[in-house]
């Protein structure tokens, strides 16, 4: 510092505090409605997920699942004890890794283009996956059915997965496409300028930087598939998920194993996503 | 054209661009038009340019002048409208970038964020499938020209704006290109590393004896760097030269003005030049001036005297101006700029002609006088040959 500068009148006297914090005296006076408001909205989030986990380990004799009786670790033991259970949540986790990868390549490559180059029918393009998400699942699941039935595709397996394709494939495309448009274009310049053709180009600099948002994405379309009831409802044909099953079992009481099997969904979804953020990460 | 061929560069590895005498980059008649919508907007009309190898050649002029636009042109980012782009003779017009043999280092440096530094500097030796372990030595060898051999393993991210400058000039010239293009290497540092770059960046120009092209928008350093600079406007080269000559002899207005500071004066000729080559010039204000012109009485020409070629001195202190320019007037305006004072002079024009603000730079040196104050009456005087005829701008 120069010995121009004029001292700061208002600094006061002692250690000075910390930039973006306020002087203890003041901070006192005002509760901290911010985090009270934090806890709140994490309790709201978290609370029936909690009840789900509990109630996998719930000592039940009937198949009500209700009211609390005591803990126990035998659903865990028991979890494949139902075929059809066991059966919907394979056929879940089929539609979901395809839906995953299919969306993540085609919904990755539809944000490519988005993101990089103007093209004919590029407004439309953008409409369209927006109409896609905004849509309700009702319309179109109704849709898709008529439009099965009338090009005489069979309802079943690749119907669902095909369904479920087109309703993720805008949230990779939307994610991707963002992450395209903060990206320098001089990066696969200087690879070009460096003897890389736009086939290494694409492999060593563009993929590398898009591949955390194309796995964002993906992992909210593996989501969202494993979730989805009202679309695939329509288009299942005799093919059950895990969501059909269940909603299925209410009438007759839903067994602990469908807790145990949602608990299990719920910690497999937070692992990828935080190891998909320490990836990003140690990738920066 | 006279190629000022660095010694060094005959020094270089075969199969560069300075086989043979011919330049190492030319432009012949490049054009440049975009399209915006329904209209057409001209980025570089009608460009002719050469580079000899071993050059540090230095493109300047204001922004939009299409000084980036011809850099991209020469480094394959963008295709001429019209006209022809040849690197050391051969016709690059059409070709990709990965296929020319130049390389760019881009105004933000592009570095690749999730490489390496080392990688980063290797990428190019290994798309053309060089062994190795002789990326390992180059990248390596390249690495300790640039003073970055500590950081070879760290990410771009986590250097600061100089080293990622430094990494951006190691990928390009490790690949030994014919050609070297910096799009404003220095645009995205602070003033001082500006300053310690520009050195280094001429140390490794002499170390590779590589050509260099050189895109900014300071004329200063342009003229501080370049061996010969060429200065744009509107997308086109007004002027191609040695930085002296470009600052001494500017071709029009325009370059005057751009280039250092100047004093643009107007003025019509009243007698021919005789024996000694210069002519008697009537100022729009009425003051007379002799300069060097061929253009015969009555012809309206543009002159310009650099500020630092005026001797400024105090009234009455007369001495011989063995037939210099001299001009009485007032001191309007003083600026201490520490080695020099800015002064700025009104010379009276005659009857009701407006009077002609002259700006002088004296140097403040042990032989100067006392400082002029404002209000004080001086006498300019400039020997002719200082009293440069511009062409038409």
């Amino acid at each position: 510092m120069s010995g121009a500068t004029p001292p700061e009148p208002e600094t006061p006297a002692g250690p000075p505090a910390p930039p973006g914090r306020r002087v203890p005296r003041r901070r006192l006076r005002a509760p901290d409605w911010g985090r009270y408001a934090t806890w709140a909205v994490l309790c709201w989030l978290f609370t029936p997920i909690a009840f789900m986990a509990l109630f996998g380990f719930n000592d039940i004799s009937g198949r009500q699942n209700v009211a609390w009786q005591g803990f126990t670790l035998r659903w865990y033991g028991q979890v494949f004890s139902y075929p059809d259970l066991t059966a919907a949540l394979l056929t879940t986790a089929v539609v979901g890794v395809l839906t995953m990868l299919v969306s993540g390549v085609v919904g990755g490559l539809l944000g490519l283009a988005l993101g990089r180059y103007r093209f004919r029918g590029r407004g439309a393009t953008n409409l369209v996956l927006f109409a896609a998400v905004c849509a309700p699942e009702v319309v179109t699941g109704a849709a898709l059915l008529s439009l099965f039935l009338t090009l005489n595709i069979a309802t079943g397996l690749a119907a669902v997965v095909l369904a479920h394709v087109m309703f993720t494939v805008s949230y990779v495309a939307i994610t991707v496409r963002v992450r395209v448009m903060t990206l320098d274009p001089r990066l696969e310049e200087a690879a070009r300028d460096l003897g890389a053709g736009p086939w290494t180009t694409f492999r060593l600099v563009t993929l590398p930087a898009l591949l955390p948002a194309v796995t964002a994405g993906g992992l909210l379309a593996l989501a969202l598939s494993v979730d989805d009831f009202v679309i695939t409802s329509f288009v299942r044909g005799d093919a059950t998920t895990f969501p059909l099953w269940v909603w299925g079992a209410t009438r007759v009481g839903i067994p602990p194993q469908v807790n145990v099997m949602g608990t299990l969904i719920f910690a497999t979804g937070v692992l990828l996503a935080v190891g998909n953020v320490l990836l990003a990460r140690r990738r920066r | 054209m006279a190629t000022t061929t660095d010694p060094a560069a005959g020094a270089r590895t075969a199969g560069t661009a300075s086989d043979g005498d011919g330049p190492a980059i030319e432009l012949e008649g490049v054009a440049k038009t975009y399209r915006a919508g329904r209209s057409t907007v001209t980025a570089v009309r009608h460009l002719d340019l050469a580079v000899a190898p071993g050059e540090y050649f230095a493109v300047v002029g204001p922004s939009g002048c299409g000084k980036t636009t011809t850099l991209r042109m020469i480094g394959g980012f963008e295709e001429p409208t019209a006209g022809t782009v040849r690197l050391a003779g051969r016709d690059v017009t059409g070709v990709p970038p990965d296929r020319r043999d130049v390389n760019t280092v881009f105004q933000s440096y592009a570095l690749f964020p999730h490489m390496s530094v080392a990688d980063n500097v290797a990428f190019g030796l290994r798309r053309r499938r060089v062994p190795a372990a002789e990326v390992r030595r180059r990248v390596g060898d390249m690495l300790d020209l640039v003073e970055l051999t500590g950081v070879a393993s760290r990410r771009p991210g986590r250097l600061s704006g100089g080293q990622q400058q430094r990494v951006a000039l190691a990928r390009a010239l490790v690949n030994r290109p014919g050609a070297l293009l910096l799009d404003e290497p220095l645009g995205a540092l602070d003033p001082l590393l500006r300053q310690a770059m520009r050195a280094e960046l001429k140390r490794l120009q002499r170390e590779v004896g590589a050509t260099f092209v050189h895109v900014t928008h300071d004329q200063g350093e342009a003229l501080a760097m370049a061996d010969r600079l060429a200065v744009m406007a509107g997308g086109r080269v007004r002027q191609t030269g040695a930085p002296a000559e470009v600052y001494e002899r500017p071709a029009d207005r325009f370059v005057a003005g751009f280039v250092g500071a100047a004093n643009l004066l107007t003025g019509t000729v009243r007698t021919s030049a005789g024996g000694d080559g210069y002519a008697a010039v009537d100022l729009d204000g009425g003051q007379r001036v002799r300069a060097a012109t061929a253009a015969g009485p009555g012809a309206r020409i543009d002159l310009t005297v650099r500020p630092e070629k005026i001797r400024i001195a105090a009234a009455g202190t007369e001495g011989p101006d063995g037939g210099a320019n001299l001009l009485r007037g007032t001191v309007r305006d003083a600026v201490y700029q520490g080695p020099a004072t800015h002064y700025t002079v009104l010379v009276a024009g005659a009857g009701a002609a407006e009077p002609v603000e002259l700006v002088v730079h004296r140097q403040n040196s042990a032989a100067a006088g006392p400082a002029l104050r404002v209000g004080a009456e001086v006498r300019l005087t400039w020997p002719p040959e200082h009293s440069h005829v511009l062409g038409p701008a």
